[in-house]
């Protein structure tokens, strides 16, 4: 996506403040992760729209979520869930978080996230590029402003 | 280092012991070709010690790794090692197959010979039941505490509990019984 | 200073704490860290400031990968060996396709081999970048971690133009590979290769000469030889070790016979083997260098010719499908030993026994040494010296009888970048670069 067309997009949806991001593994194999943290480094630099990783959920407006869920994590994701503020959009990034991917039919794996928390975007791909992964933020962007606005519970 | 002296080091050692050795060989490189040499034999547990005390004289050694898998009344333990790492092409891979009943699971720690082993003896213990005796350190590593049964045994009944079948498809043929066919 | 303490007692941080400093703070890190097996929570036991004990439960992103392989097929297991780690995607199929080809009996041509090595290759640098970003950023230089992730960049346009993918590349496959490299691609590779190394220069000045990265790496984490070779290290971390331990060299596989690779310690770079932090970042970044020289000659001496044995896949899964047999197979990934035990029935699509080692598994028990008597604020950079997979800290517990805190990664990250800007304002700049001694 074109730098001006996301400034467009972002200045569309009426967003006033900079985004938030929290990034969490629930089990996956780092290939988005790596994805994600290069979203943030200077060829993609997402920081530009104010869109920022931060240190914990509390603080954070959206939830970056990859991965498909292990036994282990299963209540921690929970945690982390009820940790953030509303309004809060959850993403799914990647196969495996979407739909668990690869790795089914194990004693380990609980699934992908949305059998544990509820998530409103989907970026598919294994891993997604960067540029999905922006696309599906601003995605994200669309639906906190409907939820800030009260249109959407 | 090569095959035949590691081999012959064991032999001595252990004669008898030492039942089925092998060297298997493999032609590798394409302008300089080699032959890559490893070693299998199998060892009763008693004299698993000795054979690791034999190898780590023998040169810089490093435990690859130690692989297992539930043989019906018996579960067969394989320990990759490979002996005399640190000069270019020196490296032999020295596989020992040891094999313990059910009933009585209980293999020698080599820890004191080689303290690294400590996380595959680990593993091996929470996946396939099988005990260490004179291990430092026997608690669980890689699976949650909540999780009661050694996933690679064939014989947990309650293994197909917690597994979950996150792909619908999976399950219907899992129920016609094709899955692992 | 060096502590020799291998004895295996030693390795149960709670005990070991009890015994030796009843005082002391328990300090759980973790678990939430981006690995394999390797989501990892860190229990400290500090006094004051100084690390007394340690232990380390991993587990969390255990997905039981060896269980489900038992029920695909070979040419899935491909699939599932790609995604056990994003960051050594091609480590993990190029140890299966080895072991399955031992054990089926498949020839591979030479060309395939060659491809395997640049791939492989290509893997180490991008690999290796990322780990200098992220230990910049432990350190608290992000504008370090930012150029660093710059120039990685037109290593996954490489591997993207070459595979098809940036991460997740698809190409080995058993008996070959997937994609040919055709010859028109090699000016691209090769424009790369000599705009990386213009970057050595670079790298070695903010990396090596830096003052204040000297002084937070210098003797910090530190692992002795002896630690290293009797607890199993691999990779850059035994290396750095002054261990000449490299399976490239050791244990020739794919082309590597030909290349004739030199495992590399920091002696080869004119500096006295101490085996801290800042010898792992010489032996990385040497090993780029020496990465940049294997794709070249790679291109240079690649023999014309097939790439697969196998170009039809419905003869090489009928050829599966006969196999019987065991096989070994083991790459020395960007962290050092990757190896894959495998063994197959006829009659039988799914392997009997599969068994996989990361790099970090090896690397697991020389944390224990490393960690002993270092400062808190240390503790994000000595967990990444070892490449256990980008930053392992989310979050801080301390506990002290029934009074509870929570400290997010966040704030250990801040102790690290203090102690940073307090060493730095207090080494002079140029002064003590690391050079011998």
């Amino acid at each position: 996506m074109k730098h001006a067309e996301l400034l467009e997009r972002l200045k569309l949806s009426g967003f006033k403040r900079a985004l938030w991001v929290y990034h969490l593994n629930t089990g996956g194999c780092n290939g988005c992760d790596i994805e994600i943290l290069a979203a943030l480094t200077p060829r993609y630099d997402v920081e530009r729209f104010g869109i920022k990783l931060v240190g914990s959920p509390r603080h954070a407006d959206v939830l970056l979520v990859t991965g498909t869920v292990t036994r282990p994590m299963y209540e921690r994701v929970k945690r982390i869930y009820a940790q953030t503020p509303d309004p809060k959009v959850v993403i799914a990034i990647g196969g495996c978080a979407s739909t668990s991917g690869v790795f089914y039919d194990s004693y380990n794996v609980m699934g992908p996230v949305d059998n544990v928390i509820p998530v409103d975007v989907y970026v598919p791909g294994c891993p997604p590029r960067p540029e999905a992964i922006i696309d599906g933020v601003v995605k994200a962007v669309v639906k906190l402003e409907r939820l800030l606005e009260g249109k959407e519970g | 280092m090569r095959a035949q002296e590691v081999l012959t080091a064991l032999q001595e050692k252990l004669g008898e012991r030492l039942r089925a050795p092998e060297v298997r060989t493999e032609a590798i490189g394409h302008k300089r070709t080699l032959e890559r040499e490893l070693v299998w034999a199998e060892i009763d547990r008693d004299d698993l010690l000795e054979a690791v005390r034999t190898l780590r004289e023998l040169g810089p050694l490093h435990i690859s790794i130690i692989s297992g898998v539930d043989a019906g009344d018996r579960i067969e333990l394989i320990y990759h090692f490979a002996v005399g790492y640190g000069t270019p092409d020196g490296e032999v891979m020295v596989n020992f197959r040891l094999s313990v009943p059910k009933n009585d699971p209980v293999v020698p720690s080599i820890c004191a010979v080689l303290p690294g082993a400590l996380t595959t003896e680990r593993e091996k213990i929470e996946f396939l039941g099988v005990q260490f005796s004179g291990i430092p350190d026997a608690r669980k590593l890689f699976l949650p505490d909540e999780l009661e049964v050694h996933p690679w045994r064939k014989d947990e009944p309650k293994l197909s509990d917690y597994v979950r079948y996150t792909v619908a498809w999976e399950a219907k043929k899992d129920e016609k019984g094709e899955a692992g066919a | 200073m060096k502590k020799a303490k291998l004895e295996p007692e030693g390795m149960a941080g709670e005990k070991r704490a009890g015994k030796t400093c009843p005082a002391c703070f328990e300090v759980p890190i973790g678990p939430i860290h981006p690995a394999l097996k390797e989501g990892i929570r860190f229990t400290f036991w500090v006094e004051g400031e100084r690390i007394r004990a340690v232990d380390i439960r991993p587990g969390f992103m255990h997905r039981g990968i060896e269980f489900m392989g038992t029920k695909r097929n070979l040419v899935q297991l491909i699939y599932l060996a790609e995604r056990i780690c994003g960051i050594c995607s091609v480590s993990h199929p190029l140890a299966l396709v080895q072991a399955v080809e031992q054990a089926a009996g498949i020839e591979v041509p030479p060309r395939a081999q060659y491809i395997r090595v640049i791939i492989g290759e290509l893997e180490r640098i991008h690999s290796h970048l990322l780990w200098a970003g992220v230990a910049a950023h432990e350190l608290g230089f992000d504008t370090l971690l930012h150029y660093v992730w710059k120039v990685r960049e037109p290593v996954l346009d490489l591997l993207e133009d070459v595979t098809g993918n940036r991460i997740n590349y698809a190409i080995p496959i058993y008996g070959g590979v997937r994609r040919d490299i055709p010859p028109e691609k090699y000016p691209k590779l090769k424009d790369a290769l000599r705009y990386y190394r213009s970057l050595v220069d670079d790298f070695v000045s903010f990396f090596l000469r830096d003052p204040s990265i000297e002084a937070r790496t210098r003797g910090v984490g530190p692992l002795s030889p002896e630690e290293a070779d009797s607890l199993c290290a691999v990779g850059p971390t035994a290396r750095a070790s002054g261990l000449r331990k490299d399976l490239r060299q050791d244990w020739p596989y794919f082309a590597y016979p030909d290349l004739e690779v030199k495992a590399l310690t920091p002696e080869d770079m004119g500096l006295e083997v101490r085996g801290d932090v800042y010898d792992r970042i010489v032996v990385r970044l040497l090993e780029v260098v020496q990465s940049i020289e294997l794709i070249e000659r790679c291109l240079e001496e690649m023999p014309e010719g097939e790439i697969t044995s196998f170009p039809k896949v419905a003869a090489l899964m009928a050829h599966l499908k006969k196999a019987e047999g065991e096989g070994i197979g083991r790459h020395e990934a960007p962290r050092g030993e990757v190896i894959h035990y495998i063994r197959l029935e006829a009659d039988r699509e799914a392997p009997v026994v599969w068994k996989v080692k990361a790099p970090t598994y090896s690397n697991f028990m020389p944390w224990f040494p490393m960690f002993e008597d270092q400062e808190i604020a240390d503790i994000p950079i000595v967990a990444a010296s070892i490449d256990p997979c980008i930053c392992c800290m989310e979050r801080v517990h301390i506990v002290r009888g029934d009074r509870e805190e929570v400290i997010w990664k966040e704030e250990l990250l801040r102790l690290s970048w203090e102690k940073t800007k307090r060493v730095a304002s207090r080494v002079a700049p140029h002064a003590s670069l690391g050079r011998k001694g």
